[in-house]
């Protein structure tokens, strides 16, 4: 492949190598810088439209983000940044190891929100709760043994639901034909008005009160933990990145990670090899939507735990949508995933400075969901870019309307 | 409830209906001609916005449908852009559209009208009195006396259920759509151009879903919430299904889904089981469409090439 | 008048000359057949007939008149109309729409439907092909599927009908129905040609026959003159033939076995018939057949993909009819394929990871759910070197190989799973005689090995050379059972072909 030689130099240039291999796609990591970067300079273009300053916005928007050190505020973003982060990029694993395996989970909202929400029980429940509280007291200066377990039976309740949401959507799609993409988004519904609904104004809610802000509050013990204080930095961003690990070595250091993988190749040609090898396919998606829900729901665990401690009436949806972009942009690699989750978590954090120049802080939702764009174009993309780097009559796929070059 | 109640619940009802019925319609058309549209609600707020927009600096509504219906064409020329002529997956970029049309809208609700949440209310809107499609010999009679001061963008619902039926079932344009939606193969092989027509009905198709937006904000209400659509899109991307990819399917079952949203009120109103878990008339649109594509109810059938991408055969 | 003449076409694709300097014309009102084994070029020189391809060198003359036919707009403004093998009807809709998209007849925008019906009924009556023109496509058989590509093709004028393998997928009743088109379309002054590999059929419909043989024109012959036995030896000539060594075995057990075998194919029609018979350890069992007989049912069968209608199947003994692919692997089962893209190999996968996929699970390349690359890894190594796979390096993608390299890899897997039955399924397609020879010297290593293998091929010499038995498959039943010594390539051709088989007895 001639292609594959020229790229290979030039990602040399950039010191990256694959030493030579045949892998499989030496652009991947192409497709999504540029993309942000086309998406960044787009953004760019709307502001000066706008009649604003482009280059005082961005710097508003970058300089205040949490990425860059410096300044007094320094701090308090860099713990915004990892604070919305984490749960950008829970979502973005979850979305990401799903597409690993040939299916797009669009649902990641909706078990994002049954993880909060059955987090948010485990958290008040009383059962639980006092049983924590009793231990805390009991530990004395060890109480926050107590304050991790609490914490972790939220989590994992919380996982499980949402794993168990998912698993829905895989049950029907594997038994029943029916479509992952519509399964997801109606279970996505489904869920979001089951609890905003109902849960959130009835059962779950203090029913003295004539006006309440939401459901119960979790016990103290069930917060996550503070780390870097004065800010609210949680123990969240830690967990991410372990789950981020967890679903690396899930991937590709076990053999489910390894059936998961051979399925998503093949799914678009009947996943025939798999098959042949006597690989148990439903098994595996049945198995693989269960993980995506649960990494999903650990995000919204951390929404309620980290954050709100109780379900608010005022939570909004999001965090599933914007998961699917740092998919995207990530490439559904785990460490992709981390680093655009980061990169998003920046945008959302320095856009609400942006509001100093004018600009709402919705911004950064045009540059996330202009990035989607071009990545959705990536075949364009791919093929203007070999264009350039070949100035030849490339090989890549021509737009679909016109003959393939021989 | 006496009549006149009743008369006004079903218009309310009506209200509720059109605007996922415009989304179903899009729907409808774009998947019978084989592309999958899920940025629909992403559409409906492009319209409900530049429905105001227009309305606003007009002071016309007709003016805000217009923009609605050109906003709407514009954006879907993206969708088909990126997926009609180069492939990309339609499913992500239905995605990016509706990713884009949040954070675009708010920021143009505050560089127009330097607000959050919610823009300036309108005057001239077609929900106003002034601007009713007034029928008032119906007045008094049950049931048809809903359909006697309503807004012109119901009837227009109605209308535009008509028309794409004919134009699908009836004419020969919509037979050919018909067809590149069941098998691209065969309509190139019969001489059809599956692109030239993918791209027709992508961009009709977000016309009617920039109307429906428009609805929101011109009918319905009478200005831009920022919340918009609400998620209406995919209540009519569920009709569309329920509706077994139908115009008078879609119709029927965004009638029966706008009925459950206010069902909620009929509830308050008429105080009957107060507490009857609330959410369940919002769900029943999710619920219905799972079980019909689970085959719990008939056969669910979409169009065979629905969402499959199409390449010019070069062997 | 000579309806169509072909004048020394060409055509070359990457290395394989599919067509070499073919002549021949067709007369006007003549029925014309052109026969072939597969891969003879039968296909290619129609599609280039139909503008689906350009040739490589040559002309066509339509009418007598040179003509460039660059598209398929092109062939059916010359009045040809193509009935292709799948058809591209579309099961929702009626016989009537199928038949007049593209052509609707319409009153302004308004598809007029009644008209449309009625334009149906009035061809479908002239030219004897009865069809109800409100019925659903979806809903008729599938000889009655083909009348509706048949009207389409005439609704648009076609005086020349091309029909690839029109009775591939009928019944014989169906068959007889579509003979009786023929000739009544024969009248009318249409000039049909078709291409089949049924001698049989071809004996009894066609007035001239031409014979391809890898890419070559053999000969032209008139029905009158010849019998199917003649087409049959100037359709199967003789092979380049690889010196493949005799290898004894010993006989053991059965290992693999299936009685009274019924399958049916994707279209749920039966594809196997009631096939019967055994392989045991140390042996070779090649089974002869042309493409579309049923083998690719059997298989599907054998390996867990599809469960058979009724017969038994058994592996080692043990009842294994309605089980999965894993169990039968687990019992022993290994499969060579030759689809090599979708079904031998993940192609994004590298070679390392492709190597014990179906092993996977198994010590010491995973422990419970953790997977154990390194050994992985030392396996693959192993197995480049003793298989000779290059490049040799084992991070190199399944799909930057090539077919031969491909085919060694997928044998590498295979033959390291603890197997005691092999199916072999056209090991050796695409492969140069290198890999060719390389895959004979592994399957005979193999039944030295005491290894039960079953050969399933297109190619004859390839099972003369390596079996022990052969068994010939015709249209889902086993034709003729012999040895290697007791037949000759010409002797299996004719029963490939059905010639010479009592249709009676069949039944």
């Amino acid at each position: 492949m001639s292609e594959n030689n020229f790229t290979t130099k030039f990602l040399k240039v950039f010191g990256i190598d694959n030493q030579g291999h045949n892998r499989r796609d030496p652009l991947n990591i192409w497709v999504p810088l540029i993309s942000v970067g086309l998406a960044l300079i787009v953004g760019m273009i709307v502001i000066a439209a706008s009649g604003r300053n482009p280059f005082r916005a961005y710097a508003l928007l970058f300089g205040d983000s949490g990425l860059i050190p410096g300044g007094p505020a320094w701090r308090r973003e860099f713990a915004e940044l990892l604070i919305k982060s984490a749960m950008y990029i829970a979502t973005g694993l979850s979305v990401a190891l799903a597409f690993k395996g040939g299916l797009f989970n669009i649902g990641a909202e909706g078990q994002f929100w049954v993880g909060a929400i059955v987090a948010t029980f485990f958290g008040y429940w009383a059962p639980v709760a006092h049983t924590f509280g009793a231990m805390y007291v009991a530990l004395g200066s060890f109480g926050w043994i107590a304050q991790l377990l609490h914490g972790a039976i939220c989590i994992i309740m919380g996982m499980l639901a949402g794993g168990a949401w998912a698993a829905v959507a895989g049950y029907l799609y594997v038994k029943r034909g029916v479509n992952i993409v519509i399964g997801t988004i109606m279970l996505n519904w489904i869920a979001w008005f089951l609890i905003t609904s109902w849960l959130v104004t009835g059962p779950m809610t203090p029913p003295s009160q004539t006006f309440t802000s939401g459901t119960f509050y979790v016990a103290d013990t069930a917060k996550l933990l503070r780390i870097m204080m004065p800010t609210r930095l949680n123990t969240s961003i830690l967990l991410v990145l372990l789950a981020a690990y967890a679903t690396w070595f899930l991937l590709y250091k076990t053999t489910i990670g390894y059936e998961i993988r051979a399925i998503g190749y093949t799914a678009n040609i009947g996943m025939e090899a798999p098959r042949a090898q006597g690989i148990n396919i439903g098994r595996r998606i049945l198995q693989l939507m269960f993980f995506s829900g649960a990494l999903a729901a650990l995000g919204g665990s951390f929404f309620i735990l980290g954050l709100q401690y109780q379900f608010p009436n005022t939570a909004t949806m999001g965090y599933g949508w914007t998961g699917i972009g740092v998919a995207l942009i990530g490439q559904s690699e785990p460490l992709g995933v981390v680093l655009a989750g980061l990169f998003i978590g920046a945008l959302r954090t320095g856009a609400t400075s942006m509001q100093v120049a004018n600009i709402p802080k919705t911004f950064s939702n045009i540059i996330e969901g202009m990035a989607v764009g071009f990545i959705a174009l990536q075949v364009a993309v791919r093929y203007y870019l070999v264009k350039i780097l070949q100035r030849r009559r490339s090989r890549t796929d021509p737009p679909a309307d016109q003959e393939a070059t021989a | 409830m006496n009549i006149l109640q009743i008369n006004l619940t079903i218009a309310q009802m009506l209200d509720y209906t059109m605007p996922i019925l415009f989304a179903a319609l899009c729907g409808v058309l774009s998947e019978s001609a084989g592309v999958v549209n899920i940025g629909l609600d992403g559409i409906m707020r492009f319209g409900a916005f530049f429905g105001l927009l227009g309305a606003f600096f007009s002071h016309s509504p007709w003016i805000g449908l217009l923009f609605g219906i050109a906003i709407g064409c514009l954006v879907g020329a993206l969708h088909a852009f990126i997926t009609i002529r180069w492939n990309g997956d339609q499913t992500v970029s239905g995605t990016a559209i509706n990713v884009i049309a949040v954070g675009l809208m708010t920021y143009l609700l505050e560089y127009v009208f330097s607000t959050t949440g919610y823009s300036p209310q309108l005057q001239n809107y077609f929900g106003a009195q002034a601007y009713r499609v007034h029928l008032p010999f119906l007045a008094r009679i049950p049931l048809l006396g809903a359909f006697s001061n309503l807004s012109f963008m119901i009837w227009f619902g109605f209308i535009c259920t008509v028309l794409m039926h004919v134009l699908l079932y009836h004419t020969v344009l919509g037979l050919r759509i018909r067809t590149c939606g069941e098998n691209p193969k065969a309509a190139t092989t019969l001489g059809i151009n599956v692109f030239r027509i993918r791209w027709f009905a992508v961009i009709v198709g977000a016309a009617l879903a920039g109307i429906g937006g428009a609805t929101l904000s011109i009918s319905s209400f009478s200005g831009f919430s920022d919340s918009m659509p609400n998620g209406v899109g995919f209540i009519g991307l569920a009709a569309m299904i329920f509706g077994k990819w139908t115009p008078f399917g879609a119709l029927g079952a965004a009638l029966l889904f706008g009925t459950g949203q206010i069902v909620q009120s009929i509830i308050a109103v008429t105080g009957i089981a107060p507490k009857l878990a609330p959410g369940l008339t919002l769900i029943l649109p999710y619920v219905l469409t799972l079980a019909v594509l689970a085959g719990f109810v008939g056969k669910s059938i979409a169009p065979a090439a629905d969402g499959l991408p199409y390449y010019k055969e070069q062997r | 008048m000579k309806a169509l003449e072909v004048r020394s076409i060409s055509k070359m694709f990457p290395g394989n000359l599919a067509n070499d300097n073919i002549s021949f014309s067709v007369e006007k009102g003549e029925i014309f057949a052109i026969v072939g084994e597969n891969g003879a070029g039968k296909s290619t020189l129609m599609n280039i007939i139909y503008g689906i391809y350009t040739p490589s060198g040559g002309d066509l003359l339509v009418n007598e008149n040179e003509v460039k036919i660059r598209s398929v707009e092109d062939a059916i403004k010359l009045r040809m109309g193509m009935v292709h093998q799948e058809f591209m009807l579309i099961p929702r809709f009626t016989v009537t729409q199928n038949i007049v998209i593209g052509d609707e007849p319409h009153k302004g925008i308004f598809f007029d439907y009644g008209r449309a019906v009625r334009e149906v009924r009035e061809l479908s009556e002239r030219v004897s092909l009865t069809v109800d023109a409100t019925a659903l496509a979806g809903d008729l058989p599938v000889g009655v599927q083909q009348r509706v590509e048949i009207l389409k093709v005439l609704r648009r004028g076609a005086e020349i009908l091309i029909f690839d393998e029109p009775t591939a997928v009928l019944t014989p009743e169906e068959t007889v129905e579509l003979f009786v088109t023929m000739r009544k379309l024969q009248t009318e002054g249409k000039t049909i040609l078709f291409i089949s590999h049924k001698l049989k059929e071809v004996m009894e419909i066609a007035d001239r026959i031409a014979v391809l043989r890898r890419g070559k024109l053999q000969g032209i012959v008139n029905k009158k003159d010849t019998t199917e036995e003649e087409l049959a030896r100037m359709m199967v000539g003789r092979n380049v033939v690889l010196e493949i060594p005799k290898v004894d075995a010993e006989v053991g057990a059965v290992a693999f076995a299936c009685h009274d075998l019924h399958v049916r194919n994707k279209r749920g029609y039966e594809a196997v018939k009631g096939m019967s018979f055994d392989v045991h350890g140390g042996e070779v069992v090649g089974i002869a057949g042309i493409q579309g007989n049923g083998q690719d049912e059997l298989v599907n069968a054998m390996i867990g993909f599809s469960h058979p209608v009724s017969g038994s199947m058994e592996l080692n003994g043990k009842n294994m009819r309605m089980v999965t692919t894993a169990q039968l692997r687990k019992e022993g089962m290994s499969y060579i394929t030759e689809d090599r893209a979708r079904r031998g190999l993940v192609m994004p996968y590298t070679v390392r990871e492709n190597s014990v996929m179906g092993q996977h699970l198994a010590r010491p390349f995973s422990k419970g759910i953790r997977m154990n690359y390194d050994k992985v890894g030392e396996f693959a190594e192993g197995k480049v070197k003793e298989y000779d796979i290059r490049p040799g390096d084992v991070y190199d993608t399944a799909g930057s190989l090539s077919g031969g390299n491909q085919q060694k890899l997928i044998l590498a897997r295979e033959l390291s799973l603890p197997h005691n039955f092999l199916i072999a399924s056209q090991p050796t397609r695409g492969l140069d005689v290198g890999a060719t020879e390389f895959v004979y010297r592994k399957l005979l290593e193999e039944k030295k090995a005491g290894k039960a293998i079953l050969l399933i091929s297109l190619e004859l010499s390839e099972i003369l050379g390596l079996s022990d038995r052969i068994l010939v498959m015709f249209e889902g039943r086993i034709v003729g059972e012999t040895t290697p010594d007791k037949t000759t390539e010409e002797a299996l051709g004719l029963l490939m072909l059905g010639v010479g088989i009592d249709k009676k007895a069949q039944s």
